[in-house]
């Protein structure tokens, strides 16, 4: 199984991510301008490698998206709220990450990817797949 | 960690103007849409800038957060016990040869020997310099906020 990083907003009671359907929270965006993701008429997700943005390091992340207290002099860290959440184990590679969901590349990049639906399913079981997924996330900043 | 070497092209442009954006937002605690707008824009930007690009870029980002903090140093940054007789020289040398991006990289890890007023300087004139007249007025106007101590004593 693929480590996948994404900095995102912390639930502090928990330590966990926090789940929701704005940015870097755990879940996806599912309209606006700044859609994660697409989806039809039928509220099916599209699979066409759009999902949730995760990378293989947070070090090569812009700064507004590196949690703030990691600011080195260098890196800009200036996100708010933020702490570093890693899942999985092993290397950043295409393929299952979790029930539903796969790692998908980006264009041109075999470093940035995104968290994927497996195959077409509701909206509302896409959100459901990455929100089950918050307690296998853990914080780690290395 | 080299010095970037990085083009100044209308990208790199974009991004750093929309990094003072948000430095403002953050001033004024705002967290809302324009927040959301300007931090998805700067992702989007992101994915066309080269690593030089991206290098200076995040170093703009924590002089700006320098600020934010009132000058003090981020504490996962350098302490005066870090900075070296080389790192010294090293900014020596950019600031004799006017090498602009490599005295700001060079300042971020000399600065914790430095009084805030000098970094706030050098970093005004070196964005001057670079064509970032907007950036370099935030660390003019945050030099003109520091009380001068040293004078002040001496009177």
């Amino acid at each position: 199984m693929a480590r996948i990083v994404r900095p995102m907003i912390v639930d502090k009671a928990k330590n966990l991510p926090l789940v929701g359907s704005r940015s870097k929270c755990l879940g996806v965006r599912e309209s606006g301008p700044y859609a994660d993701i697409d989806v039809d008429s039928s509220e099916i997700v599209a699979v066409n490698r759009k999902g949730l943005s995760v990378s293989e390091s947070w070090r090569s992340l812009p700064g507004h998206l590196i949690p703030e207290h990691l600011d080195d002099g260098h890196n800009g860290a200036s996100g708010k709220n933020m702490a570093v959440f890693v899942h999985g184990t092993g290397g950043f590679v295409e393929g299952q990450v979790a029930v539903g969901l796969e790692l998908c590349f980006k264009i041109g990049t075999a470093s940035a990817g995104n968290l994927c639906p497996v195959v077409a399913v509701p909206v509302t079981q896409y959100q459901l797949d990455l929100a089950t997924t918050r307690a296998d996330w853990v914080i780690d900043e290395s | 960690m080299q010095p970037p070497k990085p083009t100044i092209d209308p990208l790199y442009l974009d991004y750093a103007l929309l990094q003072l954006r948000r430095h403002y937002l953050l001033i004024d605690g705002k967290d809302d849409d324009e927040m959301e707008q300007v931090e998805e824009e700067l992702t989007a930007l992101w994915e066309n800038l080269s690593e030089a690009q991206r290098q200076s870029l995040n170093g703009m980002g924590s002089d700006l957060n320098w600020i934010r903090r009132g000058g003090e140093l981020s504490s996962k940054g350098p302490t005066s016990t870090d900075v070296s007789e080389q790192d010294v020289a090293d900014l020596d040398r950019a600031e004799l040869t006017r090498d602009w991006h490599a005295i700001l990289h060079y300042l971020r890890i000399c600065a914790p020997i430095l009084l805030p007023e000098s970094v706030a300087h050098i970093r005004a004139t070196c964005y001057h310099e670079l064509g970032l007249d907007l950036v370099a007025k935030v660390f003019d106007n945050f030099a003109a906020t520091i009380p001068n101590q040293r004078q002040t004593s001496e009177v």
